[in-house]
């Protein structure tokens, strides 16, 4: 977690405080006007409701992920041909013992969408971890050292992002076997430039920010000044866009299994287990409806999460979240 | 400034022509041979060799792009591997098979790629442009309500629909949609094409993923420029707040906005082909998943390339805009 404690200490020498800029011990004359906000980070953001909605949602959704072996229902990839497309028990014909209904194949779709959540999810967080890490890094590098690296990462960027990641996506998939890391990998591809730009651009603001002349002046190398100085205080920042992103990737996938490009069946995600259920809107429109909802509360819950930081961290709202498809 | 657009242009240029090679490369190089799958089953290794010489497919990579780009520099995208001229389905293989009395094989003559383009491209024009509508009508109605309204329920009631919009997959409302009005309520037709009135439907779950960032933007922007020095001169002289928005804070949103707009109109040429292949909508969008799960290349090339100039020739566009708009930025 980023150190984002500010205001609660009086800090001689600066204005207001503002929980974005260092706490850099410059001793200064005068008087200084008294800081307003005398709470935290923590305080702020326990006391948004919606934040906190967000963070309950999401921890359901981490409790289902973590312990969806221990606690499904059924085997999900066990066959059941004597219960085939069986509705949720809140229809005619469904029953408690398959509550959100069965597939095609008899599957249970609760378990099958339990585990689907956790690959679904696993596989967006292993993608977010790897744009963020590479994307970021670039960033910095092409924001701080400027000139070349400047260029060619705006150029390499520009070609990427003028290629729809769909025709990216199809292309590899189609014709390797998705296998998990083989989607991670695609997905990665096609979105670290979003990274590298928004990177950047934090990167060119703090760069022209004082403290970053100051640490200059002193003789900090440039590692030293982009690890330690820039990227604390762009964490907040990279922070609201990873989580708002790990929603984005979870569409992405989502997006591939339905095409039927994700991992393949009977592995559930649940992209692939909407894709089945296209086939079947028309008898059994539950396979392929309830597993929207389910992502739609994910996404819900980590916006209400991201809003709830940017809120009390600060950060303004000129962040550009790529949106998906 | 015309020199700053002629940079700009051959730069694009570049990056147009390494999109079209890397689509070129990728789709060779990887496992899976349209000679054989022209050829179906039952051919022999030499009808399968013969095939793939007519298809210029032996020569180095190279070779073949430099003799791609030469012809469509003469404005011939290829001919379709699989597409007959006259729309009608075959396998591929009646191409290389010489009519003779007793086959009796007729020989179809094969779409040419940039007129498969030219015939969808009205329809994704028209699929497109009626979701940028929505957007901009959809997220301003909403987020100057947000504005006037501000930390009312309005205010509060427009963020959660911008949240819900979010993080809605808009494939699976479309899905939804589908299920409620045609299925379920029968309500209205919601596949294909008949009628401009198709593209209604399919053109707002496409507006939905860009409203919520258009409606941040400019909730965002007219609540900073409502708080500024200037407005407050105006309501000290007892000027309305709402003349006060139509005449002077949207003017200073068009930057923003137009910097978003760019990336949105590519985003949107590239998110309509999940759309189109939901709703089975007749656009570019549904020819490329089509064209790629054929493997039917020069369809795919040619719609890369188009996409890809496209969107640089936007982005230029926006540049030179922003650089009108804001006089404060000067193009390098």
């Amino acid at each position: 977690m980023p150190k984002l404690q500010s205001g609660g200490e009086h800090v001689r020498g600066q204005a207001a405080p503002n929980p974005q800029e260092p706490r850099v011990e410059m001793q200064q004359g005068g008087s200084t006007p008294e800081p307003m906000a005398k709470s935290t980070f923590w305080e702020r953001i326990l006391r948004d409701k919606s934040a906190m909605t967000g963070t309950v949602i999401l921890a359901v959704y981490a409790f289902v992920i973590l312990f969806a072996p221990l606690i499904a229902p059924h085997d999900p990839y066990a066959i059941d041909v004597d219960n085939i497309f069986r509705p949720p028990f809140f229809m005619r014909g469904g029953t408690m013992t398959y509550p959100l209904g069965t597939d095609e194949l008899g599957r249970d779709l609760l378990s099958r969408l339990m585990f689907g959540m956790r690959l679904s999810v696993f596989m967006s967080t292993c993608v977010v971890a790897l744009i963020v890490a590479f994307g970021t890094v670039v960033g910095l590098l092409a924001a701080y050292y400027g000139k070349l690296v400047n260029v060619l990462l705006m150029r390499v960027t520009d070609i990427q992002l003028s290629f729809p990641v769909v025709v990216l996506a199809i292309c590899v998939l189609v014709y390797t076997t998705p296998t998990v890391p083989a989607v991670i990998t695609v997905l990665a591809i096609g979105n670290w430039p979003v990274y590298a730009r928004v990177a950047r651009s934090l990167g060119l603001t703090e760069k022209a920010k004082d403290y970053v002349k100051a640490a200059q002046a002193l003789g900090a190398s440039g590692a030293r000044v982009i690890f330690k100085y820039i990227l604390r205080n762009i964490a907040a920042s990279l922070l609201i866009v990873c989580i708002l992103d790990l929603g984005a990737m979870v569409i992405w996938e989502a997006v591939l299994g339905f095409i039927g490009l994700s991992v393949l069946p009977p592995t559930p995600t649940l992209g692939n287990i909407m894709g089945a259920g296209w086939d079947y809107m028309v008898n059994a429109w539950w396979i392929a409806t309830l597993p929207g909802i389910i992502v739609f509360f994910l996404l819900f819950g980590l916006s209400l999460l991201g809003e709830g930081i940017a809120g009390a961290s600060g950060v303004r709202g000129s962040m550009q979240v790529k949106t998906v498809v | 400034m015309l020199e700053y657009a002629l940079k700009r242009l051959i730069w694009g240029l570049a990056v147009v022509i390494v999109v079209a090679f890397a689509v070129f490369c990728l789709i060779r190089v990887i496992p899976g041979d349209p000679a054989r799958l022209i050829a179906a089953g039952g051919a022999t290794p030499e009808m399968i060799q013969s095939i793939r010489q007519s298809l210029g497919l032996d020569k180095p990579i190279l070779v073949q792009f430099a003799g791609y780009l030469s012809q469509v520099v003469r404005g011939n995208l290829g001919t379709s591997i699989f597409r007959s001229a006259g729309g009608s389905a075959h396998t591929g293989m009646h191409e290389f098979l010489t009519p003779t009395e007793e086959t009796g094989v007729q020989q179809y003559a094969k779409a040419e790629v940039l007129g498969l383009i030219i015939e969808r491209v009205p329809y994704t024009l028209l699929l497109t442009g009626l979701a940028m509508v929505f957007v901009v009508v959809i997220s301003f109605s909403l987020g100057i309500l947000a504005v006037l309204k501000k930390d009312t329920i309005w205010d509060k009631l427009v963020l959660f629909i911008a949240i819900c919009a979010q993080s809605l997959p808009n494939f699976w409302l479309g899905i939804v949609f589908i299920l409620l009005l045609s299925v379920k309520l029968k309500l209205l037709p919601t596949m294909g094409y008949q009628g401009p009135a198709y593209a209604i439907i399919p053109a707002f779950v496409l507006s939905l993923s860009l409203i919520p960032l258009w409606l941040r933007i400019i909730r965002l922007s007219l609540a900073d420029v409502l708080s500024a020095n200037f407005i407050t001169g105006l309501r000290a002289r007892g000027i309305p707040d709402r003349l006060i928005l139509f005449k002077h804070a949207l003017r200073s949103i068009a930057i923003p906005l137009v910097t978003v707009f760019g990336v949105h109109l590519g985003y949107l040429l590239g998110g309509a082909i999940i759309v189109e292949f939901v709703f089975n909508y007749p656009g570019l969008g549904l020819l490329t998943i089509i064209s790629m799960l054929q493997r039917d290349f020069p369809i795919v090339q040619g719609v890369v390339l188009l996409f890809a100039s496209v969107f640089v020739l936007i982005n230029i566009a926006v540049d030179i805009i922003y650089g009108f708009i804001d006089p404060r930025v000067s193009l390098e």
